[in-house]
């Protein structure tokens, strides 16, 4: 349920995002120019639960005064943005929508950049916060290796920690 | 790698759901953007939008705007589209009344869930008996962009011969809210690209598709081909959550990205279809991205949204629907409410005919993200 629970729910979305970059963050070390740097995130709820808890805190703070500093939490692409920020990720920047669709689609999406030398590194993300915050997590992949090889290559499906 | 050729155009707009009347109002100069009252009423500081005038019913109205540009689009190519047509649907917000109402009312989250971007890809494939592979863009306002060049490079390595792909926004109060907070809105509530006296956006709303089919497939049904899709350029600023890089430089790698991709230099592009918000800062980054690419020398540039308002997900489905007609009528549509230039760019401030082979669709969004679609004329 949405209501009293949607501003915890709002700090979700970037501490999910630094656990990403957290986990990753040496990915990206070395002599890959920050545009051959590719992030592709599927997700089937970021932006959701904060455009609730960014409109009901207009509604109570009237309209004229709300804080506009968390509207960008309320689209899908802002845990990308985020992300590419902290990585320097300057390539490609996909966000897509969905459950099974969007994980196939950032695959897919990953692949082909590979494949046509646009991006040498890729970083693939999958984020889900579900109705309990504590119960978000993020799979990463690291798309550095033979393209063929995906699964034996997926790193890891981190919880997220208790306190988010 | 076959071309993909654009064969069907459907679009809800504020000037109107006929492809050819938005066309010509748009070479009308005409501006859709008008008071809202209910917005004045429910005391939102900015109150002027542009906003389609048949009022679809607020719950479903990003779905019914979704379904009846994907029906025109079909429609207009003359093709019964397949089961297996690929569909890519590309929106900012999403169904955004069911957050708004959410907000006041306890939902399920399944409800909200189902009210993601992801819901306008699904009313499409129900109401057009669709059951191929879909993807649903949430890349903000460059959102169209990456629908159609990501569903045109699918069909062109051979996956499909059929995709449909398009941009879905319905009118948003969380969006309204947003922007108005972020001081992005015109005070005047009048939007001037590229103008000196340019002072913020106006918001928009409604929905475009085009149907891409590989060239051998339209020709062989005997289908009138409109323009070629080209290369989509992409990068990302990676500086800032909602300000674009002021150098532009990015922005100008995405359009080196498209360019090289096509085999193209930039002066064989004939005309910029601008993002062009209206907002002094994002108006001057993208300038200086063309000035990057360009030199000195300017192709004609113009943008639709002091016409349409900002339709933020939609918006560069709507201007790569208007891209396919201007290369059809080989007419240049000009920047409405354009008064004093504040670019050393060629700014179109009249209907232009001209020649013209290649234009690229610019869209630029929150998250810095930069897309550069290109699209040409089919010959």
């Amino acid at each position: 349920m949405t209501g009293s629970t949607a501003g915890t729910v709002c700090a979700t979305l970037p501490a999910l995002s630094q656990l990403v970059c957290a986990q990753t963050c040496d990915w990206f070390d070395g002599d890959i120019a920050t545009h051959e740097r590719g992030l592709y995130l599927a997700t089937a709820d970021a932006g959701v639960d904060d455009a609730v808890a960014f409109y009901e805190r207009g509604l109570r703070e009237t309209l004229r005064f709300a804080s506009p500093a968390d509207f960008h939490w309320t689209l899908s692409n802002a845990p990308a943005g985020q992300i590419s920020r902290e990585l320097h990720i300057q390539g490609p920047c996909y966000t897509l929508v969905g459950r099974g669709q969007a994980v196939r689609a950032v695959v897919d999406h990953a692949l082909f950049d590979l494949a046509r030398g646009r991006v040498k590194r890729a970083l693939l993300v999958a984020c889900e916060l579900q109705a309990q915050p504590q119960a978000a997590f993020v799979a990463l992949y690291d798309g550095r290796i033979d393209v063929s090889a995906i699964e034996a290559h997926l790193r890891q499906v981190f919880p997220m920690p208790s306190d988010c | 790698m076959e071309r993909v050729v654009v064969t069907g155009l459907g679009l809800v707009t504020a000037l109107g759901a006929d492809k050819d009347v938005v066309f010509r109002r748009l070479l009308d100069q005409d501006c859709a953007i008008t008071d809202c009252e209910d917005l004045r009423a429910a005391g939102f500081r900015h109150v002027r939008a542009g906003r389609c005038p048949e009022s679809p019913s607020q719950a479903a109205r990003g779905r019914q705007l979704a379904v009846a540009a994907a029906r025109a689009a079909a429609a207009d190519s003359g093709l019964k589209l397949p089961e297996d047509t690929f569909l890519c649907v590309g929106s900012t917000m999403g169904e955004s009344s069911a957050f708004e109402v959410a907000a006041q009312d306890d939902l399920p989250r399944s409800v909200l869930i189902d009210a993601t971007s992801v819901s306008f890809a699904r009313a499409v494939r129900a109401e057009l008996g669709l059951r191929g592979d879909f993807r649903t863009y949430g890349t903000a306002c460059a959102a169209g962009n990456y629908a159609i060049g990501s569903a045109a490079a699918h069909l062109s390595l051979g996956r499909g011969k059929v995709a449909l792909a398009g941009g879905v926004e319905p009118f948003s109060r969380i969006a309204m809210l947003g922007f108005s907070r972020s001081r992005a809105m015109s005070s005047h509530g009048v939007c001037r690209p590229f103008d000196l006296a340019r002072d913020g956006m106006v918001l928009g709303e409604g929905a475009a598709f085009l149907v891409l089919e590989v060239e051998s497939h339209a020709r062989a049904r005997g289908a009138t081909p409109w323009a070629v899709v080209g290369a989509l350029g992409l990068s990302c600023d990676a500086e800032h959550p909602v300000a674009p890089l002021p150098d532009g430089s990015m922005a100008g790698l995405a359009f080196q990205d498209a360019l090289s991709a096509q085999g193209l230099t930039a002066d064989q592009i004939d005309w910029v279809c601008a993002h062009g918000t209206g907002t002094v800062l994002s108006d001057a980054a993208e300038a200086q991205m063309l000035h990057r690419v360009f030199g000195a020398k300017s192709p004609p540039v113009s943008s639709l949204k002091g016409a349409l308002g900002h339709t933020l997900g939609a918006a560069s489905a709507i201007e790569a629907c208007v891209c396919v007609m201007a290369l059809q009528h080989q007419v240049i549509p000009p920047n409405v409410g354009l008064q004093q230039p504040a670019f050393d760019l060629d700014l179109v401030d009249r209907p232009r005919p001209a020649s013209l082979g290649w234009v690229a669709n610019v869209a630029l969004a929150f998250g810095g993200l930069n897309t550069v679609l290109l699209m040409g004329r089919y010959a």
